[in-house]
């Protein structure tokens, strides 16, 4: 099985800016090691002319729309990077920055700052790694490496005339890069894969309509936050074909004739009445197994909190012909709990004796 | 503010006799007190005492955006009361000196001889030499700090700082000073365990007359003027200059620095207006750095500084500036010692000025009725002010004395419209 790159992304507008900033955003995130005095600013960048290879070694996940394996990356492309930043030439001042103020002998101008620019260029980048890729028509792609995967990298920097510098320059790229493959990489390759889910073309879209709204200083509430429909397979395809918001509906249904709640949902075309109960003596009910006979016995079987467990039979009558009910499920007295489970509810409830 | 410590300082080296003020490292004290003072950061209450005359302790509660830290501390010194020797009670603590103002420099004078501080009793010598300890344990991360002072002789004393901290490498770091301090030159060398750093300091006061004669009888006695401003006062010179250098190796990290400075200093206000000029250089990174502070009234003193590097031509201006609102002045003052009426002592450089114009005419109007204004809450303060090329900000503090605490404001603010302040903290000091 061979992968087919569209490569380079050269024709995609505005990536090119979008990945820079990403990447000025991520190297300058957390702290910098007391040399590196300024923000380090991604000058160039160019992904190259040749693609990364990939050779499959695992496949987890397969489906129409989303898709999980574990690669084999290797790449042996001329992809380049430049980078640029301020770092500190005075020893000095780097030890009264990383010593304890207690015991900081107190330097008068022998620790004074000296700012050098530094200009280096990443050529030459030789991958080699096991990465997990996950991809989600819905969600996005992100990859996430499993080793180390830098093996070698050439640095030319504007210290190439000294050698103890250039080497020195060359380890601690060498330690940002491998940190920044680790950690950084899957966030940023996430953050761009947004733009090709339709999820994320409506985040991107929500952040324009809200960003225009606070622009327009919309007053009053501001309208419906999506721009288009979604649709539930959309949004999550693995979610079950029941909305949860109609069974918290239906659920706030049963309730509201137990609770105090003022709050009775509206249902068209029936009448809702409040009280279930039956003026009956308690032996005539044992037996009844109607939904308000049950509700009255579910009731009184909680005391102190407690459910006390129950030793009855209910037969489940339909409304068609017996032989049908012979099939359908009968509970054995080892059935001890609450009442309202999954498998009453799903069966056709008795009508409401008004 | 100068923390507790700095004060306990400062006391034991005028009882002991010991210039701090001649270190290389104070070089440039009167322009970095003026330009580079430190904001206080969130809030902070500094609660100190002294029991005894030798023992000291103060503790520290801060809580800067909701995190709360505590520090206690310790002090102990050697010879009996030496910490009495000058007012460490917050109620009446000199301002003007403890606010770090204009550090006003005094002609360096040679120590004491060591024969001076023999005690003997009963055939045996009984004296202790001149010692200072000092721990310091914040409370919530566990750091120990420690200093140990001890003076062998009136112009040798070695200093012992460590620090115990699990997240500094090798769980702490240790620095000694061994300094040398005569009239005329004063060295230092330094070892830190940190990075195994070597350094040695050294200062050398041109023209300098070590060896004063003696003060005339008399003058000593009166009150108010202690022995080295009333040599300063029969001494002609009046302006000196001083020159010295610092090299430093580590060798664990094959890090190197030096740095040479010069300074010239006038100390009396008979002569001119008092001011320092300092000039420091540090030839390896190119480094050049001017600074002038003068004292202009006796409210007011202003500094500025330019730092120049030759090689990256950066360079930067500062300036900086104090106004003091002093006390009332309507009590009523002695014109020969300085003395106010309410017996408190005025300070050390005001017995060398002549008296104000305000002062004499308070003191003609001694026998007409003065009116006495109800004393304000705040009875000293300073406000101080500093600008810099290299940061769009303004760096504003109040401090003062308000009843018996003394109390620090400071505030960052931005110059441009849109930025509002940056940071603003609280500090209140009190010491019983």
């Amino acid at each position: 099985m061979s992968f087919q790159f569209d490569w380079p992304f050269s024709t995609e507008d505005n990536f090119y800016p979008r990945v820079t900033s990403l990447l000025t955003e991520a190297l300058n995130k957390g702290t910098k090691p007391p040399i590196i005095v300024d923000d380090i600013v991604v000058k160039d960048l160019n992904f190259g002319t040749k693609p990364p290879e990939l050779e499959i070694l695992e496949i987890g996940d397969l489906a129409d729309d989303r898709f999980r394996g574990v690669f084999k990356l290797t790449y042996n492309g001329n992809a380049f990077m430049t980078l640029q930043t301020l770092i500190e030439a005075n020893p000095l001042n780097i030890y009264s920055h990383l010593t304890p103020s207690f015991t900081n002998p107190k330097f008068l101008a022998a620790s004074s700052s000296l700012k050098i620019p530094l200009t280096i260029t990443l050529s030459d980048i030789k991958l080699s790694g096991i990465v997990i890729l996950v991809f989600s028509k819905a969600k996005g792609a992100t990859l996430v490496f499993r080793n180390d995967p830098l093996e070698s990298i050439k640095t030319s920097s504007t210290f190439d005339s000294i050698p103890t510098i250039a080497r020195l320059i060359q380890s601690q790229i060498e330690n940002q890069l491998r940190l920044l493959f680790r950690e950084e990489i899957p966030a940023i390759i996430y953050k761009l894969s947004q733009r090709w889910t339709p999820n994320g073309n409506a985040a991107v879209a929500t952040n324009a309509t809200l960003n225009s709204e606070k622009d327009a200083k919309n007053g009053g509430l501001p309208s419906s936050p999506r721009v288009k429909p979604v649709t539930l397979a959309e949004v999550n395809p693995d979610l079950p074909s029941l909305s949860p918001t109609n069974m918290v509906q239906l659920n706030l249904l049963g309730q509201a004739q137990q609770t105090l709640s003022l709050h009775t949902p509206a249902i068209s075309d029936a009448v809702c009445r409040s009280m279930v109960e039956r003026h009956k003596e308690q032996e005539d009910e044992k037996d009844d197994d109607d939904l308000s006979s049950i509700i009255i016995r579910s009731r009184r079987s909680v005391k102190n909190g407690k459910v006390r467990r129950h030793r009855k039979v209910f037969n489940l009558r339909r409304a068609e012909s017996k032989p049908e009910s012979s099939a359908a499920p009968t509970y054995s007295e080892d059935i001890k709990g609450d009442l309202m489970s999954d498998q009453h509810v799903s069966a056709q409830p008795p009508p409401l004796k008004i | 503010m100068r923390s507790y410590l700095e004060h306990i300082l400062g006391s034991f080296y005028t009882a002991a006799g010991w210039n701090a003020e001649n270190h290389y490292a104070n070089l440039t004290a009167s322009s970095r007190d003026l330009l580079d003072f430190d904001l206080p950061s969130g809030f902070i209450l500094h609660v100190s005492s002294l029991p005894t005359g030798s023992s000291a302790s103060s503790g520290t509660i801060k809580n800067l955006n909701g995190v709360v830290d505590g520090a206690i501390s310790y002090f102990y010194s050697s010879p009996e009361n030496i910490l009495l020797k000058s007012k460490l009670r917050s109620e009446d603590v000199e301002l003007t000196k403890y606010l770090s103002g204009y550090y006003q420099l005094h002609l360096p004078v040679t120590a004491e001889d060591p024969i001076y501080r023999e005690v003997w009793r009963k055939g045996q010598r009984v004296d202790s030499k001149y010692s200072l300890l000092y721990g310091k344990l914040y409370l919530p991360s566990n750091t120990l700090e420690s200093m140990f002072i001890r003076q062998f002789s009136p112009t040798d004393q070695i200093v012992v700082s460590a620090v115990s901290d699990p997240r500094i490498r090798h769980g702490g770091a240790i620095m000694t000073q061994l300094q040398h301090n005569s009239g005329r030159w004063c060295s230092e060398m330094i070892y830190s365990s940190h990075e195994a750093l070597i350094g040695f300091r050294g200062l050398y006061n041109f023209a300098v007359d070590s060896h004063l004669p003696e003060l005339p009888l008399g003058v000593s006695s009166i009150p108010g003027i202690s022995g080295s401003s009333a040599s300063s006062l029969f001494q002609l010179q009046q302006s000196w200059f001083s020159a010295g250098g610092e090299i430093y190796y580590g060798a664990l990290n094959k890090a190197a620095g030096v740095s040479v400075g010069l300074r010239y200093a006038t100390s009396s206000s008979f002569v001119n207006t008092p001011t320092t000029t300092t000039l420091t250089l540090n030839p390896v990174m190119g480094q050049l750095s001017v600074a002038y502070a003068v004292q202009a009234t006796n409210s007011t003193s202003f500094a500025s500084r330019f730092d120049f590097n030759a090689f990256s031509y950066e360079s930067n201006l500062t300036l900086g500036c104090e106004l003091w609102r002093h006390k009332n002045r309507d009590s009523k003052v002695d014109v020969f010692t300085g003395l106010e009426s309410n017996n408190t002592a005025v300070e050390k450089k005001d017995a060398t000025k002549p008296p104000s114009p305000a002062q004499k005419s308070s003191e003609y109007s001694e026998f007409a009725t003065t009116t006495s204004q109800p004393p304000s809450l705040i009875d000293e303060s300073v406000w101080k002010l500093r600008v810099a090329t290299d940061s769009p900000s303004v760096r504003l503090l109040w401090e003062g004395r308000m009843k018996a605490f003394l109390f620090s404001v400071g505030a960052e603010a931005g110059l441009r419209a849109d930025q509002g302040v940056k940071t603003f903290g609280l500090e209140l000091q009190y010491a019983a």
